[in-house]
């Protein structure tokens, strides 16, 4: 019987590659030195590089916000690395907040590893909730678009098959 | 080794396209959905099918051997009735090989308009007897009953022999109070409830707040639940929730506890065998609210372990690791056989 389904095949392109190693083997070994200055970075120099990385996978296809996300505010907390960044959805593009809000309309936290699972679509995020490793405040509605667009997503073939690499 | 002459169908949740791909890889013979609006209880904001994700899950289902069954289980409202019935014409356009229907009105539109469509009964309707399920046989030609989590494994077998229509029944997932189709508890708090808006507890009435590791959870503004740090949370359901249920007689102090119900979990694992020798169609995964990756590896497991049980019932023995893998996703610290073992009915 034929399989008709195959992960998008990005796998051997550069940013694949870059991507895949990124995961695998340099974020893991950065992660003890990242939690030490992570609580000492100030929010917006964070949420600019993360940011950068959120347009760069939005270029790629891989991440393109659905409309509903359109004016809203986002705080995402990495618990590990003490690292927060905030950020909204503007005409369909990821923009950092340079003066955050003391409350964004959704705010998001986790360890990095789980976060990592989330986004290789390797862990279902109702079970990380039940297991008190996913935080979840502000709008629940806005939350719950956010979940369904990432489990929707078709994932690239490098980002599913690899980045094992850190506990996820 | 005695094979068995018999098969459960295994069909899985999907509530995106994503879902759909994955159950089918990791083994479900058919898959259930529903569109993105009130006609199915699962009416949760981003999830679920827009018609062109449901064109492409229908033809690679087909194109795989597989099914999809198209759930309009919630009951039309008043004044709106044309929408259920536009979802049951959009099932019929896409070729869907059954629709899952709970409302005895649109069950007779189904008949009257596509007498060829193969009508399931569902969950949502109630009906536990044999009687009730061979009234809609003749009324409107269904073809399977999907049973309410409410009876023992001896009244499944016996309703069995009693009519010709299939019998599905549910194999993992999080519980209701059971009073499927009849629940309004949610509608106290938010105005809303499943056989309605196609949502309990719908997320515009839930508030999460965590303070120094205790969470509380509120259902427009009624707090529903505090749970301690690290304690396990559930959905932020009027049911689950904890109450003052009483007084703690030597502090004199509001006890808070389980109302209604506990957090828990069905898994049906251990009693495939069972449910295969007593002639049971097919065995349905709850979560169509949950994330592809839940999908694919409870259907895994359950194939794994139905493949086992069909190969040879008489030694089948459910593995530590298709436990720990149910486990793992269970809402709530326990899982239960729910009604199937009650050794006192
Ligand atoms: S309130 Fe509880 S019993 Fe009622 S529909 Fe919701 S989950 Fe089920």
């Amino acid at each position: 019987m034929k399989n008709a389904y195959t992960p998008t095949q990005e796998q051997d392109s550069l940013p694949g590659k870059l991507g895949a190693r990124f995961l695998t083997a340099i974020l893991p070994a950065l992660t003890p030195g990242l939690a030490s200055v992570g609580r000492r970075l100030p929010r917006p120099f964070v949420s600019a590089h993360f940011v950068v990385a959120l347009e760069g996978a939005r270029h790629m296809h891989w991440l393109v916000p659905p409309p509903q996300l359109d004016g809203r505010s986002f705080t995402i907390r990495i618990e590990d690395l003490g690292l927060c960044v905030s950020f909204t959805c503007r005409q369909g593009r990821f923009r950092p907040l340079w003066n955050p809000v003391p409350t964004t309309d959704l705010d998001i936290s986790a360890r990095l590893a789980d976060f990592a699972s989330l986004a290789r679509g390797t862990t279902d995020a109702d079970t990380l909730f039940f297991q008190r490793r996913l935080k979840i405040a502000g709008d629940i509605d806005l939350g719950l678009i956010v979940k369904n667009w990432l489990d929707a997503m078709e994932r690239p073939a490098w980002l599913t098959h690899t980045g094992q690499g850190f506990g996820g | 080794m005695q094979p068995s002459s018999r098969t459960i169908e295994l069909v899985a949740p999907a509530g995106s396209l994503a879902a759909l791909k994955i159950a089918l890889q990791a083994g479900a013979d058919a898959v259930y959905l529903g569109l993105q609006n009130a006609t199915n209880a699962r009416n949760f904001s981003g999830l679920n099918f827009s018609e062109a994700h449901l064109r492409s899950g229908v033809e690679l289902a087909h194109h795989m051997g597989r099914k999809v069954l198209f759930a309009i289980n919630t009951f039309p409202q008043a004044g709106r009735v044309a929408e259920w019935r536009a979802a049951v014409d959009v099932a019929h356009s896409l070729e869907a090989d059954a629709v899952i229907i709970a409302d005895p009105g649109l069950l007779a539109y189904a008949r009257d308009r596509y007498p060829d469509m193969r009508l399931h009964l569902s969950v949502q309707s109630s009906a536990t007897h044999a009687d009730a399920i061979e009234f809609m046989r003749e009324q409107f030609g269904i073809r399977r009953a999907v049973l309410p989590r409410v009876l023992t494994l001896a009244e499944i077998e016996k309703l069995i022999r009693q009519t010709s229509v299939e019998i599905e029944v549910f194999g993992f997932g999080s519980l209701c109070v059971m009073a499927e189709g009849r629940c309004l508890l949610s509608s106290y708090a938010t105005g809303e409830s499943p056989n309605s808006h196609g949502v309990c507890s719908p997320a515009h009435a839930v508030r999460w707040h965590d303070q120094d590791g205790h969470l509380e959870a509120r259902l427009n503004d009624i707090l529903i639940d505090r749970y301690a740090p690290g304690e396990p949370a559930a959905y932020p359901t009027l049911c689950k929730g904890r109450f003052a249920a009483g007084i703690d007689r030597s502090t004199d102090a509001d006890m808070a506890d389980h109302a209604l119900e506990e957090p828990t979990s069905l898994n049906a694992l251990s009693l495939l065998p069972r449910l295969l020798g007593m002639g049971v169609s097919a065995l349905k995964i709850e979560g169509r609210q949950r994330s592809p990756a839940y999908v694919g590896q409870v259907t895994a497991t359950l194939r794994a372990a139905l493949d086992s049980a069909q190969a040879d019932p008489a030694r089948f023995a459910a593995r530590p690791e298709w436990q720990f893998s149910l486990s793992r996703h269970a809402e709530g610290s326990q899982v239960t056989q729910g009604a199937f073992e009650r050794p006192w009915k």
